[in-house]
């Protein structure tokens, strides 16, 4: 190690050198996560490929979304039509392709919004603690005591169907985990010696917070963010199943699964809404993978609960 | 303790309170309304004020909260807007079902992952402990109601092992093994979207205790490795099972709402999904409270029951 450090052209001194090589950086730690775990991998590739084809829709999904097709109604899969037709005589691959940028983008666009309230409280709840501290507690155990399916539904279903209203009540909903982590990080990082070292030079709150506490709860949000993003996309699904989510006939997972509540479609063109589902949990099991290997790699003394 | 529990109940009261004026703010605030969801048009055309003022709903919604609270302190639930029926009635019920349906998953899920997490834990990083692993990741990501359907797909619809739904036959209301027949696909999936929180939980504590000193004199001291597990490790492994127990009730409820919905279950989960679209205010807020008067009262429990196993813990 030593000898090659040596060796390598660099900036630092070889002892440097080594002492940075021995210990890898977060990238690094991330890329060696990814190289041990053949699972991961392939689930990062199944999310490039799907986040790929959602962006490309107009041209990957080969049809219009919505535009039936009354000489193929209910058509098996072919290679006319990769994944069949509905009972509308639409096409089910473009229908999954185009859906995907519904379902994708409100659990992105929830976990954003789940993630800023939630680093924005904790953070704020851990560095000043108190009687606001005491109340975030509160009101988070409410949140965890709560089915959160019934709150959601209750939501949703007085927001009305749309997937804007579909990310708000996740997003409203989800950040309760981020606050609780960012806050108990932020109990301990505040009277580490770097942060009183910061303070005596006098710094402001605000710039001890940015500057010297932030970067340290990054890569645990980056992780847990990533597994909300896994609950956002399932949640937009059992919104849309119920009829609380996307509004038919905009294509979304959810709204394809819908369609199984018909007994005639659920029974007899099931390939309608067996693609939407399978696409579905592979896309959470990628994520969930992905969200495990970033965990093991960036806060390997985390929750394992995850 | 006496203390304890008193404070902990008060608190509890208040945020059930809390969670009763937004369930009523919000419920009411909705669009819609029980009159609107039930009558034609022309009928609130007409007669709009008398039939408004006769339901009780003419008033600002604090008036209504009020008066509904009051009642409620009462012991009064009001009456279904759909039915008639009094809102007791109603829980009483749907309520044995949801617990017969939530209850027998619950009791499945445990008799599948605490045995599956030790072996899990035995079994460290063996090509068993991955598989299993594995099995339980996948569990955590498939949705409940997809799960439900690709059940129902297969063993009801193309097996016709199952019924696919509801509770009884028609002809056959109050058959014993006609129920049990429409339960096993219920309970099964609602048991197996649970399992992996008991395998997780019992894998990862067994593997914690086992690193403890005390399991390392119990070896010195050469105990067969049968007693080590049986008798040193797995007690204090399960010590704070009750807690993860407890914890993970409120997601139980929440799949067993969905699962209820996919196999048409009568049970309390169909009766507030139901009253949630219809607006019938006074059935969705009393299951709703009951929803959370219950997830309070396990956490309540869950912790006193904690403090009764484990003697290191005194609350004050």
């Amino acid at each position: 190690m030593a000898i090659r450090a040596v060796a390598s052209p660099g900036t630092g001194t070889p002892l440097q050198e080594a002492a940075v090589r021995t210990t890898p950086g977060p990238f690094a730690r991330v890329r060696t996560g990814f190289g041990e775990n053949p699972i991961a991998l392939a689930g990062l590739a199944f999310l490039v490929l799907v986040v790929l084809l959602a962006i490309g829709a107009p041209v990957t999904g080969r049809y219009s979304p919505t535009a039936t097709v009354l000489t193929d109604f209910e058509e098996p899969p072919s290679a006319k039509h990769w994944l069949g037709t509905d009972n509308a005589g639409r096409d089910v691959w473009s229908r999954l392709v185009w859906g995907s940028r519904n379902s994708l983008s409100a659990g992105v666009a929830a976990v954003a919004l789940a993630t800023t309230i939630g680093m924005l409280l904790g953070a704020f709840s851990g560095y000043y603690g108190g009687f606001a501290d005491g109340l975030l507690m509160r009101v988070t155990d409410a949140f965890l005591a709560f089915p959160g399916i019934v709150l959601l539904l209750m939501l949703a279903s007085i927001l009305g169907p749309s997937i804007v209203n579909v990310a708000l009540v996740i997003g409203f909903l989800g950040w309760t985990g981020v606050a609780r982590l960012v806050r108990g990080l932020f109990l301990s990082l505040r009277e580490r010696d770097f942060a009183l070292a910061a303070r005596a030079l006098g710094a402001t709150d605000w710039q001890i917070i940015r500057r010297h506490l932030l970067p340290h709860v990054v890569s645990p949000v980056v992780v847990s963010a990533t597994f909300l993003v896994a609950f956002a996309v399932l949640t937009e699904a059992a919104l849309s199943y119920l009829g609380l989510g996307v509004r038919p006939p905009a294509p979304s997972w959810g709204v394809m699964l819908a369609d199984a509540q018909t007994v005639h479609v659920f029974q007899e063109v099931w390939w309608s809404w067996l693609a939407a589902g399978v696409t579905l949990v592979l896309l959470v099991l990628a994520v969930n993978y992905v969200g495990e290997t970033l965990r093991r790699a960036l806060d390997p003394y985390g929750d394992t609960s995850g | 303790m006496g203390t304890y529990v008193v404070r902990r109940i008060l608190i509890a009261l208040v945020v059930l309170v809390v969670i009763s004026m937004l369930n009523f703010g919000f419920i009411n605030l909705a669009p819609g309304d029980p009159l609107q969801a039930l009558l034609p048009p022309e009928a609130l055309r007409t007669g709009v004020g008398r039939l408004y003022e006769d339901a009780g709903l003419a008033d600002s919604i604090p008036v209504r909260y009020v008066r509904w609270l009051n009642a409620v302190a009462h012991g009064n639930l009001g009456e279904s807007f759909q039915s008639g029926d009094t809102t007791t009635s109603l829980i009483a019920r749907t309520l044995p079902r949801t617990l017969l349906l939530t209850g027998s998953a619950l009791a499945l899920s445990i008799v599948i992952g605490v045995p599956l997490g030790i072996l899990s834990a035995l079994k460290n990083r063996s090509m068993l402990d991955e598989i299993i692993t594995v099995w339980s990741f996948v569990f955590t990501s498939v949705p409940g109601f997809f799960l439900a359907l690709l059940a129902v797909f297969f063993f009801a619809v193309r097996l016709n092992w199952f019924p696919t739904g509801g509770m009884y036959d028609y002809d056959k209301t109050g058959d014993l093994g006609n129920l049990l027949h429409h339960l096993i696909l219920p309970m099964t999936v609602l048991g197996l979207l649970h399992v992996p929180v008991f395998v997780r939980y019992v894998r990862a504590s067994m593997l914690d205790v086992a690193r403890q000193d005390y399991i390392r004199t119990a070896r010195a001291k050469g105990l067969r490795e049968r007693a080590v597990i049986w008798r040193h490790t797995f007690p204090n492994a399960l010590s704070p099972f009750l807690t993860v127990l407890g914890l993970s009730l409120p997601g139980l409820v929440g799949s067993s709402v969905l699962i209820e919905q996919v196999f048409a279950w009568p049970g309390m989960g169909r009766l507030s999904i139901n009253a949630a679209l219809f607006r019938d205010y006074p059935v969705f807020m009393s299951t709703s409270l009951l929803y959370a008067v219950a997830v309070l009262v396990s956490n309540l429990l869950t912790d006193l029951a904690y403090a009764a196993v484990d003697p290191r813990i005194r609350y004050s």
